[in-house]
């Protein structure tokens, strides 16, 4: 079948952009608000999507292993956060993306539990006979659902309901005082702002949001492999932010769609190339993207244009 | 007990070198409560160090800074701001990205929103938080700023600048508040005028206001005691006329430093 035509497709790529978008919306608070450059991000996703894993592989059941491996997200944000964040924020970019490499490598070589580089089998355990279930229900009121959906609504209704949470909390003086640390660390401790520990908050919430992220992606993939989580994938989300705009929770669901098309879209265009080729190609796109955008619209396509030009 | 002691800060022996250069090298002094103290020195005394070693933005190599009764000596400086002792910046540090009124409304203290679990709440800050903005733009209109509380900070002249982070350290309600410069480019009608405010702010509140200066009328002017460094060193705390007569002082200023800007 033609894949521009088949919706199963599209709804996959459809499913992947909600994934980063809950990704990019943790990379947003930890950078948009927090001002904590992080290039480690992925790391707080494989986290998530691991311990979902290993947790159901080894009999705990889904809806315990889920919030757990959130919390365990924002736990290892925590933990990377406690002895860096003291850090000037250069070194800790630094520390974050050497953090989510020793992590990987160590999921890689730990074969006996993960699976190493053959993959975490049946990662998501049994839903995929509950999604068999949900179409079930479907079809017996005459409704013929693509095995696909169930899991795209999910991840956008989850997507949407933290970019609720979080513009709710938008207005609240807990994230003025990050914004301020964001600004200038030390006019916020001057007037008794606890630095340090709203970027720890920061960072953990940020943490928390990837974590989600990491499960949704242990759902949509069913078995996890190391090279899941390379720093491209951190980069993918940094690539998102800037075309979203930074501070802007909107522009994050935005940007998410329109690299997951290019991202998947890429590979039906009829380049006289070999498939690895096109698939680099992907990149390059990704890449001009981002070029033409700091050129023309820095602010990405919803951030503030006035912000923009205001130092110090 | 504490509280009522006639001193609210004493500073005992604080030392911190930069490699070779002892910034500041042993100064001693006290700071009376409910007084205007002023800090005075030539260029490179010491004085914004002294500063940043009390409210722990450097950390003393040696030394006692007792506040209200209890050293604070290298604790970290949001919680000796927390307990009273603000300061602002020669240097002014703005949140250039935030609105004027949020530069101010952040200084407020007992806003339980700041905690990260009740920024869920709303109704546990709404309301604290309309009483905060009240207070902010009363703060603003003290400075005279109030026709800029809508504008991004990074928009504010130089002058400007120094009257908001005097107005976010207002807005903090320090026991004492620690000036470093506050008048430097600010036009000196409204300077005075601001100076006059603080004297009766702290008839009214009991605040202690502890400030670097080098313009010597406004000193000799409004403050009750002087303090006079010179290389890191104090070199006499006195009345201003007692300090206006002393021979050390004015070998101070016309051997060290370079003098007056
Ligand atoms: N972080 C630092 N690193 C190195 N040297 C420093 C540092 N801070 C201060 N110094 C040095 O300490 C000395 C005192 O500086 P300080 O800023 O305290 O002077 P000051 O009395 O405030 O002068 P001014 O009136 O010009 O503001 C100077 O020689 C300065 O170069
Ligand atoms: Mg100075």
């Amino acid at each position: 079948m033609d894949p521009l035509l088949a919706f199963g497709f599209w709804a996959y790529v459809l499913t992947v952009a909600g994934v980063y978008a809950v990704f990019v919306l943790g990379l947003q608070v930890q950078l948009g608000d927090a001002g904590l450059l992080n290039f480690g991000h992925v790391a707080f996703m494989a986290v998530g999507a691991y311990a979902t894993g290993l947790m159901i592989t080894n009999g705990v059941p889904m809806l315990i292993a889920i919030p757990c491996a959130v919390a365990l997200a924002a736990l290892f944000g925590v933990l990377i956060g406690l002895p860096t964040l003291r850090l000037r924020g250069d070194f800790f970019a630094i520390v974050t993306i050497a953090a989510g490499e020793i992590l990987r490598i160590i999921i890689q070589n730990r074969q006996d539990e993960t699976g190493g580089t053959l993959g975490l089998r049946r990662a998501s355990g049994s839903w995929r006979e509950t999604n068999n279930t949900i179409l079930d229900w479907f079809s017996g009121r005459g409704i013929e659902l693509d095995r696909r959906v169930p899991l795209l609504v999910i991840t956008w209704v989850v997507a949407v309901l933290v970019a609720l949470l979080l513009r709710h909390i938008g207005r609240s003086p807990w994230r003025r005082a990050l914004r301020a640390v964001r600004e200038n660390e030390d006019a916020a401790a001057a007037v008794g702002k606890p630095v340090f520990n709203l970027k720890l908050q920061a960072l953990a919430l940020g943490a928390a949001i990837a974590g989600i992220s990491g499960v949704l992606f242990t759902l949509l993939q069913t078995s996890l492999y190391p090279e899941n989580f390379e720093p491209i994938v951190t980069f993918i989300g940094f690539s998102i932010l800037i075309l979203g705009g930074i501070g802007s929770y909107f522009g994050v669901v935005v940007g998410s769609i329109i690299i997951a098309f290019i991202i998947s879209g890429v590979r039906f265009l009829d380049f006289p190339l070999e498939a690895d080729k096109v698939a680099a190609l992907r990149y390059v796109v990704v890449g001009l993207l981002i070029m033409g955008m700091m050129a023309f619209r820095p602010q990405g396509i919803f951030g503030k244009r006035e912000e923009l030009h205001l130092d110090g | 007990m504490a509280e009522s002691s006639p001193t609210i800060l004493e500073v005992d022996d604080l030392r911190r070198h930069y490699g070779g250069v002892r910034a500041v090298d042993g100064a001693s002094f006290t700071v009376q409560r409910g007084s205007i103290t002023s800090l005075i020195g030539p260029n490179g005394a010491g004085k914004t160090t002294a500063f940043n070693l009390l409210t722990g933005f450097a950390r003393p190599d040696t030394g006692r800074v007792v506040f209200e009764g209890s050293d604070v000596a290298g604790h970290r400086s949001d919680r000796v701001a927390r307990r009273g002792m603000v300061r602002t910046f020669q240097l002014t540090r703005v949140l250039g990205k935030m609105r004027v009124i949020e530069n101010v409304m952040l200084a407020a203290q007992q806003q339980p929103g700041e905690r990260f679990v009740t920024a869920f709440l709303p109704t546990r800050w709404r309301s604290r938080e309309e009483e905060i903005r009240h207070e902010a733009a009363a703060v603003l209109e003290q400075v005279g700023l109030s026709e800029k509380a809508e504008d991004y900070a990074a928009t504010l002249s130089g002058g400007q600048r120094k009257l908001l982070e005097l107005a976010r350290a207002l807005m903090a309600r320090p026991r004492l508040l620690m000036l470093d410069e506050p008048m430097a480019g600010v036009n000196p009608t409204l300077g005075r005028e601001i100076l006059a405010s603080l004297d009766r702010l702290r008839h009214e509140t009991g605040l202690t206001v502890m400030f670097i200066e080098h313009d010597m009328d406004v000193v000799m002017d409004i403050s009750d005691e002087v303090i006079v460094m010179g290389e890191g060193r104090v070199i006499t705390q006195g009345t201003p006329d007692a300090v206006r007569s002393d021979q050390r002082v004015i070998d101070a200023y016309l051997s060290g430093g370079s003098g007056h800007e």
